[in-house]
This record gives C-alpha cells, sequence and structure tokens, in this order.
C-alpha cells in the first residue's frame, strides 16, 4: 500500500524521458539532423565516457566553488536574517537592495567580477554568493514571520528570553522554509559555479565548456551538460536528504499522510 | 492571603476601553470562573493578569508582591494548545522546566513522573501531530502545571474539544487538580462547565467588561456526569443566566 502509489509517479517522468532519448536517437540514425549539429546520444555517452578522468577533474574544481559559496551564503543569510529580524529598521532599509541586486543578471555582473577580483578563485566563489544569498535569505526571513504570534506569548509568559525564542522556536520553525529556499540555492551554486568558469580560470566544468565549444566538440560539449544536471540533481536530493534528518516531526507525518 | 489578586484594572486600546475597574481575589487552592460572552475581555484580563501587558491602572499582586507587568511568574495556557510541532510530547512538556534553564535529563525525571497521571504514559517520543485533540490538551496543561503550579490562568482550555471528550477531560482535570492543591482561573463562556469545576464563578459582561457578579458553587456530594441534573446545578445556572442577562 505504502509503496505503489509512487512508484507509479515516479514511472511518468522516467517514461517520458525514455520518450525523448529515443526520439533523439531516431533524430540522428534517420539523418533528420546532421551529427554535427547534434550528436547521437550514443556519441554523447561515449564522449562521456572517454573523457571521464578530465570531467571528474574538473567537477571537483566547480564543486569546490560551488561549496565554498554556497556555504558562505549560509551562513551570511543566516546572520542578516537573525539581525533583520530583530531589528526593524534594519529590514525597512536592507530588505529593497537584496531585492534589487536580484534584478542584475548575473551574467552581466560576471565579466566586471573578474575585472575586480581576477582568474583565481575569488570571482567564482563571490559570484556564486550572490546568486545563492537571495533565495536563503528570503526563505529564512519568511519562516521567521510564519512563527505564530501566540506561540512567541507563550514563550514569553513563561519568561522566556529573545535569544531563547530565537533558538527554541524561530529557527526549529523556519527549517522548513529554510531548506525550500536551500534547494534552490543549491541548484543555483553549480550553475553559478560554472557561469563564472566561462569568463577564464584554470579549471572547472564551465573551463572545460569552452574549450569543447571552441573545438566543436558537440559530443563532448553535451556530456558537459548532461553531467552538470546530474550534479545539481543529485547535490538537491542530497539537501532533500538533509532535510529528513533534521525534520524527523515532518518525516513522520508524511508517512501517515501517505498510509492514509 | 489571596495567592492572586487584582486591584482595579483598567486597559484601553486606542482609546478604547476593555476592561475596567476589575478586581478580583483567588484563594490557595481554588479554582474561579470568568464567566461571560465572547469578546468581553476575558482574554485581555488575562494578558493582564499573567503580565504580558501592563494595566492603564491597578495593579496585580502575587502572594501578596507586586507583578504587575512582569510576566515569568504564574502560567497560562491559552486557547490553542499551541505545541511545538518539532518537539515531541515530552519535550514540548518540558519546555518551561528547559527555558527556566534546567538540565534535559532532570527535566525529563520531573515531567516524567506525571506524564502517566496526565494520560500521556507511553506517548512521551511522539509528536503533536500523532495525538488526539483531547491529549494534546492535557499536553498543554501538563506543560502549564510545570511552568508553575502555583497559579495556573486556563483561557477555555477544552473549547475546542467535542462533548464527550470533554467531559471525561472535565473529570479528570478536576481530580487532578484536587490532589495537586493547584489555584486557577478558568476562562469560559459554557456555563455548565463552569458551573461543574468551579468553587466560584465570576461574571463578565457590560461594555467595557467588567464584573457584574459573583457566585459561590456548592453543590453537594461528588461532581460525576450526573450532577448536571441535580437540583443545585439547575438551581446556579438559572441564577448565572439571569445574572449575564440583566
Amino acid at each position: 500500500m505504502k509503496k505503489s502509489p509512487s512508484i507509479i509517479s515516479e514511472l511518468y517522468p522516467l517514461s517520458f524521458l525514455a520518450l525523448l532519448l529515443l526520439l533523439w536517437w531516431l533524430a540522428c540514425a534517420l539523418g533528420l539532423i546532421p551529427a554535427f549539429m547534434l550528436p547521437s546520444p550514443g556519441r554523447v555517452l561515449a564522449a562521456f565516457i572517454g573523457d571521464f578522468p578530465l570531467l571528474m577533474q574538473n567537477a571537483a574544481v566547480s564543486l569546490t566553488e560551488s561549496a565554498i559559496g554556497l556555504s558562505t551564503s549560509i551562513a551570511a543569510a543566516f546572520f542578516l536574517a537573525v539581525a533583520m529580524d530583530r531589528f526593524a529598521f534594519l529590514r525597512r532599509a536592507v530588505y529593497p537592495v537584496i531585492v534589487l541586486t536580484q534584478t542584475v543578471p548575473t551574467i552581466a555582473v560576471a565579466p566586471l567580477l573578474v575585472l575586480w577580483l581576477g582568474y583565481g578563485l575569488l570571482p567564482k566563489i563571490t559570484l556564486i554568493f550572490i546568486t545563492c544569498f537571495f533565495p536563503l535569505v528570503v526563505s529564512i526571513l519568511s519562516g521567521f514571520a510564519a512563527v505564530d504570534p501566540d506561540t512567541v506569548r507563550l514563550f514569553q509568559s513563561m519568561g522566556a528570553s529573545r535569544r531563547q525564542i530565537l533558538w527554541q522556536l524561530k529557527l526549529p520553525s523556519s527549517l522548513e522554509s529554510f531548506f525550500s529556499g536551500l534547494r534552490v540555492s543549491t541548484a543555483y551554486s553549480i550553475v553559478g559555479a560554472v557561469v563564472a568558469e566561462w569568463l577564464g580560470g584554470n579549471g572547472g566544468l564551465g573551463v572545460y565548456m569552452t574549450r569543447v565549444r571552441k573545438a566543436y566538440a558537440f559530443d563532448k560539449m553535451f556530456a558537459v551538460i548532461f553531467l552538470i544536471s546530474g550534479i545539481s540533481l543529485l547535490a538537491m536530493w542530497l539537501v532533500s536528504l538533509l532535510q529528513r534528518g533534521a525534520m524527523p516531526w515532518k518525516h513522520r507525518q508524511d508517512t501517515r499522510a501517505i498510509l492514509k | 492571603m489571596s495567592v492572586l489578586q487584582a486591584e482595579g484594572l483598567c486597559k484601553s486600546y486606542d482609546g478604547r476601553c476593555v476592561v475596567q475597574d476589575i478586581s478580583l481575589a483567588l484563594e490557595r487552592g481554588e479554582l474561579v470562573s470568568l464567566l461571560g460572552v465572547s469578546g468581553i475581555g476575558k482574554t485581555t484580563l488575562f494578558n493582564l493578569l499573567s503580565g504580558l501587558e501592563c494595566p492603564d491602572s491597578g495593579r496585580v499582586l502575587l502572594e501578596g508582591e507586586d507583578v504587575t507587568g512582569r510576566s515569568g511568574r504564574v502560567s497560562y495556557m491559552q486557547q490553542k494548545d499551541l505545541l511545538l510541532p518539532f518537539r515531541t510530547v515530552l519535550d514540548n512538556v518540558c519546555l518551561p522546566l528547559r527555558l527556566a534553564g534546567a538540565a534535559k535529563r532532570e527535566a525529563h525525571r520531573r515531567a516524567g513522573e506525571l506524564m502517566e497521571e496526565f494520560g500521556l504514559g507511553g506517548s512521551e517520543r511522539r509528536y503533536p501531530s500523532e495525538l488526539s485533540g483531547g491529549m494534546r490538551q492535557r499536553a498543554a496543561l501538563l506543560r502549564a502545571y510545570l511552568f508553575s503550579e502555583r497559579v495556573m490562568l486556563l483561557d477555555e482550555p477544552f473549547s475546542a474539544l467535542d462533548a464527550i471528550t470533554k467531559s471525561s477531560l472535565h473529570r479528570w482535570f478536576q481530580s487532578v487538580r484536587k490532589k495537586h492543591g493547584t489555584s486557577s482561573i478558568f476562562i469560559t463562556h459554557d456555563i455548565d462547565e463552569a458551573i461543574f469545576l468551579s468553587d466560584r464563578v465570576y461574571i463578565m459582561s457590560g461594555a467595557p467588561g467588567r464584573i457584574t457578579a459573583e457566585l459561590q458553587i456548592e453543590l453537594p456530594g461528588e461532581r460525576d456526569e450526573d450532577i448536571s441534573m441535580s437540583d443545585a446545578f439547575i438551581h446556579y445556572k438559572k441564577q448565572i443566566l439571569q445574572e449575564i442577562r440583566s
């Protein structure tokens, strides 16, 4: 009873994906699209296997940048959200500016960062930091705002300090909202790393991508695209796993809902 | 000396007076009901008594000490159970002890002793979402009790429950209260509930809300489910209805 609905719900996207792959393979096999424009799935797979060690090397570089950028972003978002929750004037002053930064396209900022910070690790991490920051701050703040004011009064009636209310009520209450922000930011952090690497550097999937594009090796281009989306999916799955561990009460509720 | 005493409490919001000149006293081991229609200012009065809000005039005395506008002295249970969804039942109940700085083990030990009596035995490791309405309410009551056994302010704690659960909780609450000798003020708009549970009833009416009548409830014999059919019970009910209408 418990498993069948989830298996069926996973079969739909899988079979659609299989259909798309089949169409792609057919288009190539029948010669509808020339191979230099769209390499066949088999050639992409061959390129992936052939370049596997190189791809992994570059992925390690990109993932390191993502991890540093994302974790500093989480830390900063956390501190800023707590400060904005504590001081209303800070929220009024800073929040609109944070929203404003979201209207600037990442791709436009990247060359500036290279100009200011060079070709090393720093411009990449900075770009990842900027792209991840917004969803994190917003999700933490909206989690804080969703706390029932009656529960806050309950804590106050028990003589709780501001710090106790933050740590024992607001933070655990905002976990769910935080994790949905984190999922988005995690995906952004990987894309952010690739975009930053396009503009130059010594390693990373973005650098690899630029090289194979210049060599017109489109099978390798496709291989790296699939690798990037695979890594993003894996990272988001890890976040979900982390969420389950961090919110055991939610997990039990879900199980009950499925059983019903 | 009264455990809790209010003297001439007044409170207004935006120039509109909500409660006016309220004086009341709670004796040790007593349960006093505040009875009145919705919106009469009962909850405002509780906010004043618990120190969450400061009155415009008047004062609140806890065992003779002036505690006006100082929260964290008397326990206050609101209408909703307000259990934290992310804590187990035992950790929810322990909240006041932990906030006061007790170690986790010590808090668990103290709460653990009472879990059985509050009908929560075996549910320690469950989450609030896994409990029935009646159990959630009992957990909230235990949490309030662990905060302070001296004085409990209970704002319609049973109003969200179905009639059957409610009447069984009434009997259970009556026995727990007698055993532990807690002093409580109980807000309700249910006349039967007020007569069944109380030693004394204050009736609030008018706008702004004030106390218009006070009634000592003396029912002969055990208070069980049949008592609501007794003559004495019906007599009190008539009297209260009259007071509210006048």
